[in-house]
C-alpha cells in the first residue's frame, strides 16, 4: 500500500467528513430538542462522532505530509428534510456514504490507519439502524450485493 | 480467513438453533442467517474446499430472550473474529470485504439487541 493511496483515501474520507458534518449541522437545526428528544440526542451524538472523526482525519494527513482538503462553503441537503422521518433518511444517507468512504480507506491502509478506519466504518453503519434503519448484508460494499 | 469462515459456519448454526428452539424467531433472524451465509459464501472461494468446517451441535435455551441473547452474544464473537481478520488481511480488497462483514454483523447485533429489549 503506498503512502500516496494512503494519503488519497484520507483525503476522500475528510472530504466526505466535512459534508457529513455540515448534513448533521442541518438536520440539527431543523430538529426541536423540546419536541423529538431521542432524535436531538442521536443528531447530536453523531455530529460528535463526526467532528472528532474529522479533527483526526487531519492529523492523519498531516502526517504524511499532506495539506487537509479544506471544507467547501456549503453541501446540498436534501429538501425538505424536516420531520422525524425525512431527517432520519437524510441522516442514514449520511452514514451510507461514510460507511463507504471508510471502507475504502480500509482497503488502502494498514496497522492503526486501517483498524481506526474499520471502527469507524462499523460505528457509522451501527449508527443507521440507531436512526430507524434494517440492518443490510454488505454495507460500505453495495457492489457485492 | 480459514477461521472467520469457521466463525460464520457456527455462527450459522447458533441461529439455526435458535430458531428450532423458538419457531417463532424465524422472522426476526431470517436476516441474520441470510446474512451468515452470504458472507460464507463469498468468504469461502478463499479457503480450501478440504478446509470448510462442519458446525458443531448447539444447544439454544427453548425462550425468547435466552434464545435472543445467545444469538447476540455469538454475533459479538464474530465480530471479534472478522475485525481481527480484517486488520490483518494482506490484501485491500479482502480487508474491504471484511470491513463490509463486520458492519453487517454490527448492525444485525444491534438490531437484535432493540429487539431483546422491545
Amino acid at each position: 500500500m503506498s503512502a500516496d493511496g494512503v494519503l488519497d483515501a484520507l483525503q476522500d474520507v475528510l472530504a466526505d467528513e466535512h459534508a457529513a458534518l455540515y448534513t448533521y449541522g442541518v438536520l440539527g437545526a431543523r430538529t426541536s430538542q423540546s419536541a423529538t428528544p431521542a432524535l436531538y440526542d442521536v443528531l447530536t451524538e453523531a455530529y460528535r462522532r463526526h467532528r472528532a472523526r474529522r479533527d483526526r482525519l487531519r492529523l492523519l494527513v498531516a502526517d504524511l505530509a499532506g495539506e487537509p482538503v479544506a471544507a467547501a462553503p456549503a453541501y446540498e441537503v436534501p429538501a425538505p428534510a424536516q420531520g422525524v422521518e425525512q431527517v432520519q433518511v437524510v441522516a442514514r444517507e449520511v452514514e451510507g456514504r461514510s460507511t463507504e468512504a471508510l471502507a475504502a480507506l480500509v482497503a488502502r491502509s494498514s496497522g492503526e490507519v486501517r483498524s481506526w478506519a474499520l471502527d469507524e466504518a462499523v460505528w457509522s453503519a451501527t449508527w443507521q439502524v440507531e436512526l430507524g434503519g434494517s440492518a443490510t448484508t454488505w454495507p460500505g460494499a453495495p457492489e457485492l450485493g | 480467513m480459514a477461521s472467520v469462515v469457521a466463525e460464520l459456519v457456527r455462527a450459522e448454526a447458533v441461529v439455526a438453533a435458535a430458531v428450532a428452539a423458538v419457531p417463532g424467531l424465524a422472522e426476526r433472524l431470517g436476516p441474520v442467517g441470510a446474512a451468515h451465509a452470504a458472507h460464507r459464501e463469498v468468504l469461502a472461494g478463499a479457503v480450501l474446499d478440504a478446509a470448510l468446517p462442519t458446525a458443531a451441535a448447539v444447544t439454544v435455551a427453548p425462550r425468547i430472550v435466552a434464545a435472543l441473547r445467545t444469538v447476540g452474544r455469538s454475533e459479538q464473537r464474530l465480530l471479534r473474529s472478522v475485525r481481527e481478520a480484517c486488520t490483518g488481511a494482506a490484501s485491500g480488497d479482502l480487508a474491504r470485504v471484511l470491513a463490509s462483514v463486520a458492519a453487517s454483523t454490527s448492525q444485525h447485533a444491534a438490531a437484535l439487541s432493540t429487539q431483546v429489549t422491545s
